[in-house]
């Protein structure tokens, strides 16, 4: 199912939770909500199962205004970080009640119950009570119960983050394998970039309940609208170098200076960042207007490359380099720039110039 | 620290004089009693308590035996406990005890502890002659029936909505509510007996149970145990299609079932031994309930207490029973809501 948010705005009392907020999800994708804690995505969330009412916009599902529907109409299921499963009955009771209530007929339910059971590989534990259950298996409870009854749309808050890291990597992958079999519009909120990265097929990415941008995840990542963006994503994080841009150049505080990409043409004079991903430098021979002459400071070793700690303009920052160099503390190296995961931006408003 | 002297002292082997001085006390403080029941002299009795205490006091100072120690203290913990039950228990033995003797019996001194014949009924048989307690009995569970179902239906719903309902002043009105708490029950029965008056009711079982049908106090508990159940359990049941309606029967209800069998059953109690507020509104004989009809019967038979016993014993036997069934339930309900299950 295709849904649409429309000039989305939440206000609680005087705060803007989310603000203007506009995104087309396509159907059957697996879409991740994505930003730092506050930033409006649960909230989202919230307004898309009908839970949190609307300040002002719409939300259509399938071209359907949903905007004032109650939850129990909207055709969503929604998994809740603590899961929510009813204490008091049967994993087989709770993956059942929603079809209950719809008044299914009992045979039916029970069938449909074990085939969504199968699908999380919960056969064997039907009878038990959630308290029995670990985090995961929980989860995997609450997962069948959502989409026990075919939603059109599948909701998930957090549904990760109370499970050990361990168990974390397995159940994002049997949500991805599950949400594949299911073909089910998925809405997954996390603040973790990484399993945003990983499991997503598009990543909105909100800050202080705006939409900074809606792309893949490897567009995410290449092409960031602005800084924040290029912030967010990465880890190590992005190197940021303050500085101007003149004549073409990035001149750092202490003048230290390095050639723009062609076509890079920010105003003369403009107050920039260069921002650099760590795996973004290439170690060159000589000097050249294009590199950045840099100290090495550090060395650490992680396997197959070197991350070295290194400074160029008064701004220390990482690189990942090949190894083959053998560098040490102290060596003054010349390092060239990729066309990938270079970026200049605006210091004042994040806005990216090339 | 503690821990480590602990398990010194108990490795600790004692002296054997102290350990035997410490017994001999022991056995001297419980002869004194027993030579008394016995029907020793009091003098002699208070010499062996004397010495029995005497002999315990050297005995701790030569430091007997560790074990014997926390033998004789656990031995001491259950005599304590022990004699709190009889205590306790005893007005019922004697009641039901009571119950079972003729009148000859009842005369005997000193008083004789166990009824001669324990098949004896016939006190029953003629209480239940001289007054309708079969008539009584009715009307209590009438009575009963009616404020503790329709108590338990409004408490579960104003808890509910105080709990999950969005509306405007909710908190105040809680308040307002609770404040009412303070004013205290026998304010209320002057405007509740004009109220009862005026509508008509007076001395008919409606007066008894339309006062009664609903409970701050019972809806202030359950609302605290419905707050104690996580928001994310709502909002899946409404996204799962349950309306309010449903949701509270089929998932607030049964996690609540502890906390709202010990209010059902708290205000069976006080529903059944309420006597007050039916003497006022309560006139003729066949109206009464037991309490009530237990009191006017009392003035009736005047000196027969055997049969006041039969008649009491009726009045009790249910909740007694009730309690029995039910302690598992009242005990669990107590304890989830101390600790919030």
């Amino acid at each position: 199912m295709e849904v649409v948010m429309r000039g989305l705005t939440k206000h609680f009392g005087p705060t803007v939770a989310v603000d203007d907020f506009s995104v087309t999800l396509g159907d059957g994708e697996l879409v991740c909500l994505l930003g730092p804690s506050g930033c409006g995505k649960s909230t989202v969330l919230n307004m898309l199962a009908g839970i949190i009412p609307v300040t002002a916009g719409s939300i259509l599902f399938d071209g359907e205004d949903v905007t004032r529907l109650p939850p129990e109409q909207r055709g969503i299921g929604l998994v809740f970080q603590n899961y929510a499963l009813y204490p008091h009955m049967t994993v087989m009771g709770n993956i059942t009640f929603p079809l209950e209530i719809q008044k299914v007929p009992p045979r039916e339910r029970e069938e449909r119950a074990r085939g969504m059971a199968d699908l999380v590989h919960m056969s064997g534990l039907l009878s038990r009570k959630p308290k029995e259950l670990s985090g995961g298996q929980q989860q995997r409870v609450a997962i069948a119960r959502a989409l026990v009854k075919r939603p059109r749309l599948l909701l998930l808050d957090e549904p990760l983050s109370n499970l050990d890291a361990r168990l974390r990597l397995e159940m994002r992958e049997e949500i991805r394998r599950i949400q594949q079999e299911t073909k089910v519009t998925t809405v997954f909120v996390t603040h973790d970039q990484e399993e945003a990265m990983s499991i997503s097929d598009h990543i909105v990415l909100m800050k202080e309940g705006r939409l900074q941008q809606h792309d893949r995840p490897q567009q995410l990542y290449n092409q960031p609208v602005n800084q924040f963006v290029a912030d967010f994503l990465g880890n190590p994080p992005i190197n940021n170098f303050p500085g101007e841009a003149r004549g073409g150049f990035f001149v750092a505080p202490d003048g230290a200076r390095v050639r723009l990409r062609e076509g890079c043409a920010p105003p003369e004079g403009a107050r920039v960042n260069l921002s650099v991903r760590a795996e973004s430098f290439t170690l060159e021979d000589g000097p050249d207007e294009g590199r950045m002459a840099s100290l090495v400071e550090s060395v650490y070793q992680t396997g197959k490359e070197e991350m070295a700690l290194l400074r160029f303009g008064g701004t220390e920052f990482r690189a990942y380099l090949s190894a083959d160099y053998g560098l040490k503390p102290g060596d003054a190296v010349h390092l060239g720039l990729k066309d990938r995961g270079v970026f200049l931006f605006d210091r004042a408003t994040g806005e990216r110039y090339c | 620290m503690t821990d480590l002297r602990a398990s010194r002292d108990l490795a600790r082997p004692g002296t054997g004089l102290g350990t035997a001085l410490f017994l001999l006390g022991v056995l001297g403080v419980l002869a004194a009693p027993a030579s008394l029941l016995l029907g020793g002299s009091r003098p002699l009795a208070l010499a062996l308590l004397a010495l029995g205490a005497a002999l315990l006091t050297a005995g701790l100072m030569l430091k007997p035996a560790r074990r014997v120690l926390s033998v004789s203290g656990r031995a001491l913990r259950y005599a304590l406990l022990t004699l709190g039950m009889l205590v306790m228990v005893f007005p019922f033995f004697w009641m039901l005890s009571s119950a079972l003797k003729t009148a000859p019996e009842m005369n005997y001194f000193p008083p004789s502890l166990l009824p001669r014949n324990w098949l004896n009924f016939e006190n029953f048989r003629i209480a239940f002659e001289k007054a309708p307690f079969a008539r009584y009995f009715l009307n209590s569970v009438l009575v009963l029936l009616g404020s503790v179902t329709v108590t338990a239906l409004t408490t579960i719903l104003a808890a509910f909505a105080f709990t999950r309902l969005e509306f405007r002043g909710r908190e105040v009105l809680f308040s307002l509510l609770l404040s009412m708490m303070m004013v205290p029950f026998e304010m209320l029965i002057i405007t509740n007996y004009q109220t009862i008056v005026r509508v008509g009711l007076y001395d008919s079982l409606w007066a008894l149970v339309l006062p009664f049908m609903s409970s701050i106090f019972y809806t202030y508990i359950l609302r605290n145990f419905f707050q104690s159940i996580p928001a994310g359990l709502y909002w899946s049941a409404r996204v799962d299609g349950s309306t309010n309606w449903v949701y509270l029967w089929k998932v607030m209800v049964p996690i609540a079932r502890p906390s709202l069998v010990t209010i059902i059953l708290l205000n069976a109690l006080a529903s059944w031994n309420s006597f007050m507020w039916p003497l006022l509104v309560i006139k003729s004989d066949l109206n009464r309930t037991l309490p009530f009809g237990l009191y006017t019967f009392t003035t009736e038979v005047g000196a027969n207490n055997e049969l006041l016993m039969a008649a009491s014993s009726v009045v009790v036997l249910p909740m007694v029973l009730l309690f029995l069934f039910a302690r598992k339930q009242i005990v669990r309900g107590v304890a989830r809501g101390g600790i919030k299950g």
